[in-house]
């Protein structure tokens, strides 16, 4: 391992099949009930997609390799994951261009629930990829924040 | 309007009875990745980390550089009639020792706003970050420490400092209604926003 810390937290330790050399990190975000509070985030760099929108997004990835042009096929996207990200008009580096990446509608938590410097998932990470304590911490989370809709962000490192 | 109640289950910050204002206290629990903190060329996996920014003039304070941030203020405060520099710069005296005892948890960014016309404050190097708290008042002199965590606040803290490894946990109080900064969507969102 290059790093000697385990940054797996709340991910089942992976077997011995890894998918590729990606890193891959999974985010948890709590989508604000009202626009009126919360916090406005960077969506994850190179975001592979979230648990809740992954089937959708795949059909779009399949009309892609159908002959769907990639312009569509990027406003398909941003259409599918518009509930958490939109497009970033919001911010602005000091060249005042604005960073490419999307932003999320306001949420209320975001936080790293795992790290791993390899890819060993071919999809999506889900509720049922979680270890029991990460099952554990999600429901705690889903308790604290009643009204909110949590999704699981899965990033690729590459 | 308590909008506690509405976003968040139960009761994790003990929020003093004396508001003195109308505008909202916000308390975030912020979990920094401590070996970026102490040295951000650390060797950790690339992009485990996010940040959270916010307007200068929202922050009230941070317990982990709060005692700093007071001392400085005091400090400034009292050169405030001699020193030229404070008069033309563009953050005020508490704004400023906020700045330069924040670091390594807290800077002024780099980022702008596309609105706003006041700079932003960031807390880099976070694991994450979580609204623990919504007071629907403001305070004179009040930020949140651990000692203000309820029972389940202090459980909520302690099972956070466990999941990834080096986790420095701050307690970030701000003041102010709505969101952090406002989302501004393209002009072909606007009408669904």
């Amino acid at each position: 391992m290059r790093h000697k810390k385990n940054y797996s937290g709340f991910l089942n330790p992976p077997g011995e099949c890894r998918i590729s050399d990606e890193g891959e990190r999974v985010w948890l975000f709590v989508r604000s009930p009202t626009d009126t509070v919360g916090a406005i985030v960077m969506e994850p760099y190179e975001t592979l997609a979230t648990d809740r929108t992954y089937d959708t997004e795949c059909v779009a990835y399949y009309a892609l390799e159908l002959g769907l042009s990639f312009e569509e096929y990027r406003r398909k996207i941003e259409r599918i994951r518009e509930p958490l990200f939109v497009p970033n008009a919001t911010f602005r580096n000091d060249y005042g261009s604005f960073y490419e990446e999307m932003v999320s509608r306001p949420v209320l938590a975001v936080f790293l629930m795992g790290a791993f410097e390899k890819r060993y998932h071919e999809q999506v990470y889900t509720y049922d990829d979680l270890t029991d304590e990460g099952k554990a911490f999600y429901d705690f989370i889903q308790v604290l924040y009643p009204e909110s809709e949590l999704y699981l962000v899965t990033a690729l490192e590459t | 309007m308590n909008t506690s109640v509405q976003v968040i289950q139960g009761r994790l910050v003990d929020f003093p009875a004396d508001g003195v204002g109308h505008d909202r206290t916000e308390v975030w629990l912020l979990a920094y990745a401590g070996q970026l903190i102490r040295d951000s060329y650390a060797d950790v996996p690339l992009e485990i980390t996010t940040q959270l920014l916010f307007p200068v003039d929202r922050f009230v304070g941070l317990d982990l550089t709060w005692e700093q941030h007071q001392k400085r203020y005091t400090e400034l405060l009292q050169c405030v009639e001699t020193d030229p520099i404070l008069h033309t710069n563009y953050l005020t005296a508490y704004e400023l020792a906020a700045v330069e005892t924040g670091r390594p948890y807290l800077d002024i960014s780099t980022t702008e706003h596309a609105q706003l016309n006041r700079p932003l404050m960031v807390a880099p190097h976070l694991y994450g970050a979580f609204l623990i708290g919504i007071s629907s008042v403001s305070y004179a002199d009040w930020h949140c420490t651990r000692r203000d965590l309820t029972e389940h606040g202090q459980a909520f803290y302690e099972r956070v400092k466990r999941i990834l490894p080096s986790t420095v946990l701050g307690l970030l109080t701000l003041r102010g209604t709505g969101t952090l900064v406002p989302l501004v969507l393209e002009e072909s969102d606007e009408s669904d926003a």
